[in-house]
């Protein structure tokens, strides 16, 4: 069995290192908020008053922050929070953004350019601008939140597909597929999807962390997720407030944070270099 | 071109209609909202409302007199401080805001391009690891937390600049154009890399060195325009994202910008305030955008020359 | 001696090793020679000439020996900066593709001022004047100064690119595929260009070309190099009468010549006509069409097939012969549907394809074929030759799934594929062989018909000749009518029974190939005959 486009990928990509270092640290971030509800020490609303914001200790291994509850608690529900949003919006995204892409692309004609004209006319409007005002105006659900930030991302994925689809349908072995007699449908999943894959994987790699500052800018604004729940931006900006007294409270959730767009981001980086089929001989 | 110009005008002008549009009845449908006339609000704010708003009339009739209000750069009176106007909010926080964003931008422009530029020449090596090290980090640090950090460092810790304030004392605009800009910088880094890279493995680079050019002149008169190409298109996206950023680095350091009195308008409930300015931002957004669009279609002769040369 | 080149040679490094592109190169020019570096992709031919003015990329790439004396002077061993002195002053380049070669985003006055200001640091004006003489001098309107290269086509883009060579006068001029891209009657223009300009100014001249055919006519020596290494190098005369080694008689045989070997014992009972086409049209519409048409009227859709009409009898092949621009790939897709058709009617024994629903037309094709140009792009690249080729024959129950394995061994065996690379993916294989692969599955559902769209314009000559002997028995195993769409008029000569030649969307000539090649009667074939570099019998 001889290299195919996708084995010669993967080993190029478990040749890059900060990929690799990217990947790694996404998986621990994704193991630890699936394992959250089991393996934090305090529960995320125990409150100590009595503590007060205390520095790290062996108790407490990030601290504490002004009512007295456990950070490292905290941190780990934030994490899950975010990194819940950041991939169910994106799959929004993704499920919404590639099918309208597809068929725009494939179908053409009057199809697509009525399609595109409806994502040019989004594209238009300050879309970060309406969800500001839908958040500050409708409240602070977390589904809307979900829902706006889908909102935003489709289209990007939607326009990314439909390059993509056009580009092949121009290609010789789509138009031989054609004139072996396949029908659309059988064209579609046996030689468009496959090849449009790569910048799918890509993309929703790279929208993951757009969508996960999405939220922590909301909720940093105070306008996403509310208290008593936590997410990394509302601890952020929990954080700022308190930052010249207790520092940690700022320190420790923007690692967190960082730390993982960063692997979000190497990850993504490496998946382009990887996935790119300019370097398709090897 | 000005056929180009004009014909992106007339789309920009539906678009504007719809966020006014949009923004009036979504303000409007607010349950329990402001215009909602069993709300209780004081007597002198209900008289201004219903004088400006026609509260009393059909949705229809109140929308049109708003537009026709805008049309007069009317925009009411604020809902939370009635003795003052919209625009006259708008217009005392506007010179705050684009003076940050003007310098954001120059920050993001100048540090982003030459880093971009340099790690481009030489790919694969120091020169290209560090500078794009550093745009990764940029990338992954949003301004919330970049602001804080550089506050405690060079604010508090160092104690080398103000942490608050814009124009009070020397040197308080340094840290908030700062924050503003590292991350569009950051992105404006890899942008023009990956501009540079793609221009310079062009056919055309091969030509400008088989005719004997200076390195520097093979560079930057042959290659910019084709590498900054992916930097001017990234403008429009750019402009927007510094306006909501500003939210953000206002807040942050107490500007009295118009970020801020968004957000403070936000909380307060300062209905017509948050209507007139969300329709203030989108308006600059379409018009910054068709403005970046412009300038790419200027970059690029095979945009918006007719190709009427013929054989 | 102009240039005298000894025991050059270029290595490139890789990941997977060492490569040696140039290996031990000689020979040397005069004032005013032509020399011919003729070779296959690969053989080292450009990157021989690249090096000797230090324009490879040197980290992956390194000279690794030799002298390049040029009027005394070894430009190997000069510096960078002395090289960018000679470069473009003493020698100037042409290369093959002028639409990427000129920077798209200045003008070509600008790119044109360059060298002179550069190395004659004369002033700008100065420059502009002579800029605009030399411009006349290749035939452009010198008012097309300030235009820009996607402003002009492909020949005048090539006259730019001379233009621009020429204007500081340098003794010698590397031409690197100059012509390849052209069509064949802007090449003739652009070769007779080219040696008018170099007797003029008494010029030497390398020209680097992969077809024997076009230098004949021109070069005093010819270099034929393959493997980055030379074959044989000798006066034209020479190599053309009395070629020495086995690589050059086979390039030289691999040049299409003479006619088709007509075959008297087909004995063809006078059938009806296996495709008929009348009044067939193809339009597109312009650019620019559409929301935008508000703002300006919409420029007149192109009619890339403009009203043609012919049949196609059982058993021949047909050749369609014509420029780029001249509609004949559309003409080709139109005929199978692969394009919508604006006006007229395509019968295929007897059934008119436009009449049927869309699935009736899905099971008609596989009576009807295509073999594409670009090998490259024809195969589905995440797909195996196995998985390709079982496709037509799974999907027209032509096999079952228990015998599609042995069903997709014989067809690789017929394009002469061994059965090692039934498991590999396209990429793994060269230009030739996945041309065989796009050919077994054409062949797969056993078509009547078979349109072959330039099947081998994008392969190397000694490739082209074997593939062409593969169509051809193809053609004569399964009784195949087969329509062949090329731009070359030798290989249709060799290939055809019958001709049409196509220009602008119209059949402007058709008949049996001896005739339209012996008597061409409308002018635009004989031009297009008339421009065809014939290479000494």
């Amino acid at each position: 069995m001889s290299a195919g486009l996708w084995q010669q990928s993967w080993r190029r990509l478990r040749r890059n290192r900060p990929a690799l270092a990217g990947a790694s640290l996404l998986l621990l971030m994704i193991v630890l908020a699936l394992l959250t509800p089991w393996i934090v020490p305090f529960g995320y609303e125990q409150q100590n008053l009595h503590l007060g914001a205390t520095p790290p200790s062996p108790e407490h291994w990030l601290g504490t922050d002004v009512l007295g509850r456990d950070m490292l608690t905290r941190i780990l529900y934030g994490g899950r929070l975010s990194l819940t949003v950041g991939f169910i919006a994106t799959a929004l995204a993704l499920i919404i953004g590639v099918s309208y892409g597809a068929v725009a692309g494939y179908l053409g004609g009057v199809v697509d350019a009525l399609m595109m004209r409806v994502v040019d006319i989004l594209y238009a409007l300050p879309i970060m601008i309406f969800i500001i005002l839908l958040m500050v105006l409708f409240g602070r659900s977390l589904l809307l939140l979900f829902l706006a930030i889908g909102a935003v991302e489709w289209m990007t994925m939607a326009r990314i597909v439909r390059a993509q689809v056009q580009s092949l349908r121009r290609q010789e072995f789509v138009e031989a597929a054609v004139a072996i007699g396949l029908p659309p449908g059988r064209i579609i999943a046996q030689h468009i999807i496959p090849n449009t894959l790569g910048p799918v994987i890509i993309y929703a790699t790279l929208t993951i962390p757009s969508v996960m500052l999405l939220e922590a800018f909301l909720s940093f604004l105070g306008l996403g997720v509310q208290p008593p729940q936590s997410s990394w931006g509302l601890l952020i900006s929990q954080g700022v407030e308190t930052m010249e007294e207790y520092p940690w409270l700022l320190i420790y959730p923007g690692i967190a944070l960082a730390s993982t767009l960063l692997a979000l981001n190497f990850l993504g980086d490496g998946l382009r270099d990887a996935l790119d089929p300019k370097s398709a001989e090897d | 071109m000005l056929r180009f110009i004009l014909g992106r005008l007339l789309q920009a002008i539906p678009v504007l209609l719809v966020v006014i549009t949009l923004t009036f009845f979504l303000v409007h449908s607010v349950p329990g909202g402001p215009f909602d006339a069993d709300r209780a609000v004081s007597p002198a704010v209900m008289k201004a409302l219903n004088s400006y708003y026609r509260l009393d009339l059909p949705i229809l009739q109140q929308y049109l007199g708003y537009l026709g209000d805008l049309a007069r750069g009317d925009l009411g009176p604020s809902f939370k401080y009635p003795g003052r106007g919209v625009g006259e909010m708008i217009a005392a926080g506007l010179p705050a805001t684009a003076e940050l964003g003007f310098y954001a931008l120059m920050v993001a422009l100048v540090i982003g391009l030459s880093s971009g530029v340099i790690a481009g020449l030489r790919p694969n090596s120091a020169q290209d690891y560090v500078p794009m090290g550093l745009a990764m980090i940029g990338i992954c640090m949003p301004a919330f937390l970049l602001g804080p950090l550089l506050v405690l460092v060079f604010g508090i810790g160092l104690e080398w600049v103000p942490v608050s304030g814009w124009g009070g004392m020397p040197g308080d605009k340094v840290l908030p154009s700062l924050t503003l800009g590292a991350g569009y910088a950051a992105y404006i880094a890899r942008l023009s890399r990956g501009g540079m890279l793609e221009v310079l493995s062009q056919d055309y680079m091969r030509t400008a060195r088989a005719k004997g050019l200076a390195p520097w002149q093979v560079v930057i008169k042959h290659g910019l325009r084709g590498g900054l190409i992916p930097v001017v298109a990234f403008l429009g996206p750019a402009f927007a994202g510094l306006l909501t950023g500003s939210f953000v680095v206002e807040t942050l350091f107490q500007i009295p910008g118009l970020g801020r009195f968004y957000v403070e308008a936000a909380f307060n409930r300062d209905y017509t305030m948050i209507m007139g300015s969300t329709i203030l931002f989108a308006g600059a957004i379409i018009v910054f955008n068709l403005a970046a669009d412009v300038l790419a279609s200027l970059l690029d002769p095979r945009v918006h020359q007719q190709s009427g040369g013929g054989q | 001696m102009l240039l005298q080149v000894s025991h050059l040679s270029t290595q490139f490094r890789s990941r997977l090793g060492t490569v040696t592109a140039v290996n031990n190169v000689s020979f040397s020019l005069d004032a005013g020679q032509t020399l011919a570096i003729v070779g296959e992709s690969g053989s080292g031919k450009s990157v021989c000439c690249y090096s000797l003015l230090g324009l490879i990329p040197q980290p992956p790439g390194k000279i690794t020996g030799g002298t390049a004396l040029f009027q005394g002077r070894d430009l190997l061993a000069a510096s960078e900066s002395e090289l960018r002195t000679i470069r473009g002053d003493d020698i100037a380049f042409i290369f093959q593709d002028p639409m990427t070669s000129l920077n798209p985003f200045l003008t070509i006055g600008e790119q044109l001022l360059e060298p002179l200001v550069r190395h004659r640091g004369i002033s700008r004006s100065a420059a502009r004047r002579r800029a605009l003489e030399v411009l006349q001098e290749v035939g452009i309107e010198p008012r097309r100064f300030s235009h820009y290269p996607h402003q002009f086509s492909g020949g005048m883009r090539q006259r730019v690119m001379i233009a621009m060579a020429l204007i500081v006068e340098p003794k010698l001029l590397i031409a690197d595929e100059p012509t390849t891209a052209l069509d064949v009657t802007v090449q003739a223009q652009i070769l007779a260009l080219i040696t008018s300009l170099q007797r003029r100014y008494n010029i030497a001249v390398i020209f680097i070309s992969h077809d024997l055919s076009v230098v004949a006519n021109f070069a005093d020596q010819i270099l034929v190099m393959q493997h980055g290494s030379v074959v044989e190098r000798g006066a034209v005369d020479d190599i053309f009468q009395r070629p020495q080694q086995a690589y050059t008689r086979q390039l030289l045989a691999a040049i299409p010549r003479g006619t088709k070997v007509v075959q008297t014992s087909t004995s063809r009972e006078a059938s009806a006509p296996l495709l008929q086409i009348r009044d067939l049209e193809t339009h597109f519409k312009a650019p620019g069409a559409g929301l935008l048409g508000l703002l300006r009227p919409p420029a007149a859709p192109v009619k890339a097939v403009d009203g043609v009409s012919f049949t196609i009898e059982r058993g021949d092949i047909v050749g369609l012969v014509g420029e780029s621009g001249s509609g004949k790939s559309t003409l080709g897709r139109s005929l199978l549907r692969l394009l919508p058709v604006t006006a007229g009617t395509v019968h295929f024994e007897a059934l008119e394809l436009g009449a049927l629903a869309p699935s009736a037309l899905r099971a008609q094709r596989r009576h009807m074929q295509m073999i594409f140009q670009d090998p490259y792009a024809s195969l589905n690249p995440r797909m195996t030759v196995a998985q390709t080729l079982a496709e037509p024959l799974l999907f027209h129950r032509l096999a079952t799934r228990k015998d599609v394995d042995k069903r997709v061994y014989t067809l690789m065996g017929e394009v002469g594929l061994p059965r090692v690379s039934a498991g590999k993916y396209p990429h793994e294989f060269s230009g030739g062989q996945r041309q065989r692969i796009a050919i077994a599955r054409a062949i797969a559902s056993k078509p009547a018909f078979i349109v072959a769209d330039e099947p081998v314009s994008a392969l190397d000559v000694s490739i082209q000749a074997q593939i062409l002997a593969l169509l051809l028995d193809l053609v004569a195993a399964h009784g195949l009518t087969m329509l062949f769409i090329s731009h070359d008029l030798s290989v249709v000569r060799k290939l055809c029974d019958r001709v049409m030649v196509m220009h602008r969307g119209k059949i402007v000539e058709q008949g049996l190939t001896e005739q339209i090649y012996g008597c061409p009667q409308a002018p635009y074939t004989q031009a297009l005959l008339a421009a065809v570099p014939a290479a000494p019998l």
